[in-house]
């Protein structure tokens, strides 16, 4: 037996190669792939396969962690500044990719952040508002905008459901109804500014960039909207109906009173007495109390926005309208307002 | 290190290795799309270690290291009759010249001789034989002594002389 023949043999294997036609489409496919999946910090921490303490301290967190130490730094007081920045302003970068996720990092709880989240959305659709009321609203800052509040909706909605699956159920419907309490009012006062900003706007792009932002926000109410309604279904048969319907009722005074406080004339019912009532859907009823106390809320917040409206158009068409939601917002105050001031210092 | 300098490295890794991984994961899996399956893939996650900044010291063992991991988990999922597999690839490789025809019925013979060994052994002859790699290199790749090696490949080499009568 020749062992040196045999070797030589088996060495003829190595003419085995990739075929060509093989070796470059790969080669494409793989260049495409570093391509989509490239080298920096976010997609550094999600290819992460290691444990995030680990990939905490890889070297390319530890590389964006310095530049960033050097920014904020160097940047002083900026980010605080920046808190206030609108969106034709030069810090709202800052303010929505540092200031803003660093006080979501501050805070502890699921529940504090969901609420946090839905604040943030709002907030989102308050500074296009603005911008869309003064006719400043590019095609580009809306999507900016839209963006960031659909993500915002989104981390609100998923904090909700990681409270419904730690089986605090209470806090997700407060929070789902919350957030969409917020959605819906914003939906009403953008559809009035579009109606506003048809009839009166001299900047087209402005007029569809608003259109635009109140599909994002109608999409995100319908599903905002069907994610609680399937909370309540089955909340409704679960066996804890009493103490969310606590838990609901005392949001309800919360709203309540934040209402009074910018409304005097509202008086109603107190908390106590819908409490006492029986209603065949206790927790849906109390939770819808709470939505629409709210809405009614950011409505009277926005009403000298609202009321701009009015008064600078010039045409009839838009005042009607206006008018009427000036109406809603008077009597959704006051039909939904259940507390007197009495009962708010007792509820604190 | 910037995008553009480690997508470079990354594929200058490629054109370096991607044969002789091609040759690694075919000798093991004895089916050749699947072997440039398991290419494509090894590579893809030696990109996603490259992205993330890990220094690599030796590129060439964890892509070896990654393969092997993604063969093992193949055979997890199916394990198949090789030598069926083994002729088609056979024909595969025919081409049109006398020399070339010679030369995969050649292949073929050997490959078949190669596949009648265990796993591990195929390893080890493919790595010294067809690779070039020393013992040492292999113990070192698979976690094993140098000597444990060296016994192993005599048995295999042994083996293959007996299965080819040689």
């Amino acid at each position: 037996m020749n062992t040196k023949h045999t070797e030589e043999r088996i060495g003829s294997l190595k003419s085995v190669s990739l075929p060509e036609s093989s070796r470059s489409r790969m080669r494409n496919e793989l260049s495409a792939y570093a391509d989509l999946h490239s080298y920096d910090v976010n997609s550094a921490s999600q290819a992460s396969t290691q444990s995030p303490f680990f990939s905490y301290f890889s070297a390319s967190f530890f590389r964006v962690s310095a530049a960033l130490v050097v920014l904020v730094s160097m940047l002083g007081g900026t980010a605080y500044a920046a808190n206030d920045a609108t969106p034709d302003g030069v810090l709202y970068p800052i303010k929505l990719n540092l200031t803003e996720p660093m006080q979501t990092a501050l805070i502890p709880s699921t529940e504090g952040k969901a609420a946090w989240h839905a604040i943030l959305a709002e907030r989102r659709l308050e500074e296009a508002t603005d911008l869309a009321v003064a006719g400043k609203l590019s095609i580009a800052t809306q999507n900016t905008i839209s963006d960031n509040f659909t993500k915002h909706v989104q981390d609100s909605s998923e904090a909700a459901t990681q409270l419904q699956a730690d089986g605090n159920v209470t806090a997700a419907l407060s929070v789902r109804s919350d957030l969409e309490a917020r959605i819906t009012a914003h939906e009403d006062i953008l559809t009035q500014v579009v109606t506003h900003l048809a009839v009166s706007s001299t900047n087209d792009s402005s007029v569809a960039a608003t259109r635009d932002l109140l599909a994002v926000v109608q999409v995100s109410q319908g599903t905002v909207a069907g994610e609680r309604l399937a909370l309540e279904d089955s909340l409704v048969q679960s066996d804890d109906e009493t103490t969310a319907t606590v838990a609901i009722a005392a949001k309800t005074a919360e709203h309540s009173n934040a209402t009074v406080a910018i409304n005097d004339s509202a008086t109603a019912p107190t908390v106590q007495a819908t409490m006492r009532v029986p209603a065949p859907r206790p927790i849906v009823n109390s939770s819808s109390a709470a939505r629409q106390t709210e809405i009614a809320a950011i409505m009277f917040k926005n009403s000298a926005l609202l009321k701009t409206l009015v008064t600078a158009t010039s045409t009839a068409s838009t005042t009607p309208n206006t008018a009427s939601s000036t109406d809603s917002i008077g009597a959704s105050a006051s039909g939904e307002t259940t507390v007197s001031p009495t009962q708010n210092t007792d509820l604190k | 290190m910037d995008q553009e300098s480690l997508k470079a490295e990354f594929l200058e890794a490629y054109e370096q290795y991607a044969d002789e991984l091609y040759r690694f994961c075919f000798f093991k899996v004895s089916d050749p799309s699947r072997a440039e399956d398991i290419v494509q893939d090894t590579f893809t996650r030696f990109w996603q270690t490259l992205r993330k900044g890990d220094v690599i010291e030796n590129p060439r063992a964890l892509l070896y290291m990654i393969a092997r991991n993604r063969i093992i988990d193949w055979y997890r999922k199916k394990k198949e009759s090789s030598l069926d597999v083994l002729q088609e690839a056979g024909l595969d490789m025919q081409g049109d010249s006398a020399k070339e025809v010679e030369q995969s019925a050649e292949i073929a013979e050997v490959l078949a001789a190669v596949n009648t060994l265990d796993e591990l052994s195929r390893e080890v002859i493919l790595l010294r034989y067809v690779e070039g790699w020393s013992p040492q290199e292999i113990a070192a790749s698979r976690g094993e002594s140098a000597n444990a090696v060296s016994v192993r490949l005599n048995r295999a080499i042994k083996k293959v002389q007996d299965h080819m009568h040689l």
